[in-house]
């Protein structure tokens, strides 16, 4: 059955596998991937993707208007509680929440920005830095055909105009075993973020999930 | 008697004059009901298996190309890898930081059909299927030496093969293809049943599979030159490359930080794929052509219900007489209703519990058979917490459509008088 299953679908699969290959990096607007790591008693949490997903722009903010547009996001951001709702039982704290974009200062995200362009880990594996691979990644920026309206304005650059955003989440529960699933509270807060591709690694194993405002309760 | 236990009572003996009529009807609830529930035990027990098919692995590695056919190749031991990884990557990653075990697999060659996976000894002990559930080696004992082979249960059972059955591997993965006549393997040993492509594949060490391609040069024998399998074994057989890295982690929440470190790494382009992750995603690929069966089956109760009405309905017509009787002998309309109504609602009943033991039979005698052909795993296990939905949701359905014609029958009997004119 599974050979059968396989062999008929394999064509289609490898169709797709290109567009699912690199759902990590890819630019794709409306879209972003959240990662998910449940170890012990802490729950990391990074969210990953467009700009254009958060805010109007995909530059370095300029104008005031822009920089009030940065402030906006990040006091959104930085709710963690309200858009990584965890059950009230589990009585999770957040103990850090970092921002990092190769398009935006560090100083406009004040207390929230990662420490040397490294967003906060938890783990062994921070010496390298993850801003560095958003710059010169060499996989074609995948734009649908939906999000032709956007990012092509600003004239003959546009093709330099794109920019990630980076959020890292770490919670701390008392009682973990509670935390089976998560309600994504950030698709009412953020209009233009329509898909979140997550993956949860726990010591159950490893799984994923699309989440869109309709359906975003994230489980395992 | 009561009165109501006395209706009972001549409803039965009405119900065995129709029984013919009646065991009709709960045929074809009970046929609905094995669809409809099997459908449901067949999709959760396929998702499962593939869900489920590689776990304990943290990522798998190889040579940068499509996750999914990484997955297709290094999990289910389907088609080809277009490149391998190099040796000395391979080494590199085993080496890194925050890796607990690496497990090399090296494929290309075949046995009858069956994929050759060549791999290291530590894949007996590191690989898992399923939650954790470890290879068990049913006869025999894993590969220790060149030329050893071990056999998934059911490449041994289909060939019929037994311990130290002698067998030559087939270069790449067609009938036509070469084979490796002057290097046969002996067989050591023949794993447990799994439910999972393991059953499916023929392992060796990695020193064979280089041993076997020693004196053969882009997929054809050298001519006019053979090394043989005493001399082979004496020579260095370190592979140079293999086709994917089964990779795991000291600490599993590492796997997102250790994914791109490994796809940005100078050097070699590799691709790192999450196998949990890769098969979530392919499993909802999938699931369209899961819908269009869960559509075909509701639909084919709806018309087995539709068919519980339409008898009913149609018998009606008959049981005028007999329902004027019941009236004239103390049955009020709404006595009338109730009977008709519990009489569809025995009958789904009936059909329902028909149905679930239908399905038992079905999966005891066919399970065992679909386990071998196909390597899906179908247990006899109680109904799970759904097949009791959907059994229940049955139930319910033919007692609603079962109200259709008792509710007609309360009309007829307000109007019918004993002397029915049919």
């Amino acid at each position: 059955m599974l050979k059968i299953l396989a062999l008929a679908f394999s064509s289609l699969l490898l169709f797709a596998g290109a567009a699912m290959a690199q759902t990590h990096a890819a630019h794709e607007h409306g879209v972003a991937t959240l990662d998910l790591a449940i170890s012990g008693n802490s729950l990391e949490v990074g969210l990953d993707g467009p700009l254009a997903n958060f805010i109007s722009f995909e530059h370095e903010p300029s104008t005031d208007a822009q920089k009030a547009e940065v402030a906006d996001m990040v006091a959104k951001l930085a709710k963690a509680g309200e858009l990584f709702k965890a059950p009230a039982e589990a009585n999770c704290k957040v103990k850090a929440i970092a921002f990092v974009s190769e398009k935006i200062p560090a100083a406009l995200f004040g207390q929230y920005a990662a420490k040397g362009g490294e967003a906060a880990h938890g783990h062994d594996h921070g010496d390298h830095d993850h801003g560095h691979d958003h710059g010169d990644h060499d996989h074609g920026h995948d734009h649908g055909d939906h999000d032709h309206g956007h990012g092509h304005d600003h004239g003959g650059e546009a093709g330099a105009e794109h920019g990630d955003i980076e959020a890292r989440y770490e919670f701390e529960c008392a009682d973990i075993g509670k935390v089976t699933g998560l309600d994504i509270g950030l698709f009412p807060v953020f209009p233009n973020l329509s898909e979140i591709e997550a993956r949860v690694v726990s010591d159950k194993g490893q799984s994923a999930q699309e989440l869109t405002a309709a359906d975003s309760r994230l489980k395992w | 008697m009561s009165r109501l236990a006395t209706l009972v009572g001549l409803a039965l003996k009405s119900a065995w004059n129709r029984r013919l009529t009646l065991s009709l009807i709960v045929l074809s609830v009970a046929l609905s009901t094995v669809l409809l529930v099997g459908l449901e035990r067949v999709r959760g027990q396929v998702r499962t298996a593939f869900v489920q098919a590689i776990s304990g692995t943290d990522l798998v590695v190889g040579a940068r190309g499509g996750q999914i056919q990484l997955i297709l190749y290094a999990v289910f031991h389907l088609g080809g890898a277009t490149n391998n990884m190099g040796w000395d990557s391979a080494q590199k990653i085993a080496a890194m930081d925050g890796v607990a075990w690496t497990v090399p697999l090296s494929m290309g060659d075949s046995h009858r059909g069956y994929p050759v996976v060549a791999t290291e000894a530590g894949f007996f002990e590191r690989f898992r299927y399923r939650r954790d559930q470890a290879l068990e080696v049913a006869e025999g004992r894993p590969f220790g030496d060149v030329f050893e082979a071990v056999l998934g249960s059911e490449v041994a059972a289909r060939l019929g093969y037994g311990l130290g059955q002698s067998i030559v591997l087939r270069h790449g993965l067609g009938q036509a293809a070469p084979d490796h006549a002057d290097k046969p393997f002996s067989v050591v040993g023949i794993l447990a049943p799994t439910g999972s492509p393991v059953d499916r594949s023929v392992y060796i060490n990695l020193e064979s599979m280089e041993a076997i391609h020693i004196d053969w040069r882009g997929g054809a024998p050298i001519r006019g030159f053979s090394v043989s399998a005493e001399r082979a074994r004496k020579m260095n057989l370190t592979p140079k490359s293999v086709t994917a890295l089964l990779v795991g982690l000291k600490n599993r929440r590492d796997v997102f930080a250790l994914q791109r470190e490994i796809q940005s790494a100078p050097g070699e382009a590799l691709s790192a794929v999450m196998p949990g992750v890769a098969l979530d995603q392919l499993w909802r690929l999938l699931g369209s052509g899961e819908r269009v069966l869960w559509l075909v089956s509701i639909l084919v109760t709806a018309t087995g219900l539709m068919g519980l009405i339409s008898s009913v309905l149609a018998g009606l017509g008959e049981r005028r007489r007999e329902l004027a009787i019941l009236r004239s002998v103390g049955a009020r309309p709404l006595d009338v209703l109730a009977l008709l109504s519990l009489e569809s609602l025995a009958l789904t009943l009936a059909g329902v519990l028909m149905g679930l033991t239908f399905l038992a039979i079905l999966i005891a005698v066919l399970g065992p058979v679909i386990s071998d052909a196909y390597g899906v795993a179908i247990d006899l296990s109680p109904p799970t917490a759904r097949e009791w939905l959907l059994s229940c949701a049955i139930i319910v359905a033919g007692y609603l459509a079962g109200l259709v014609p008792a509710v007609r029958a309360y009309f007829l009997s307000l109007g019918d008088g004993l002397s029915v004119s049919v």
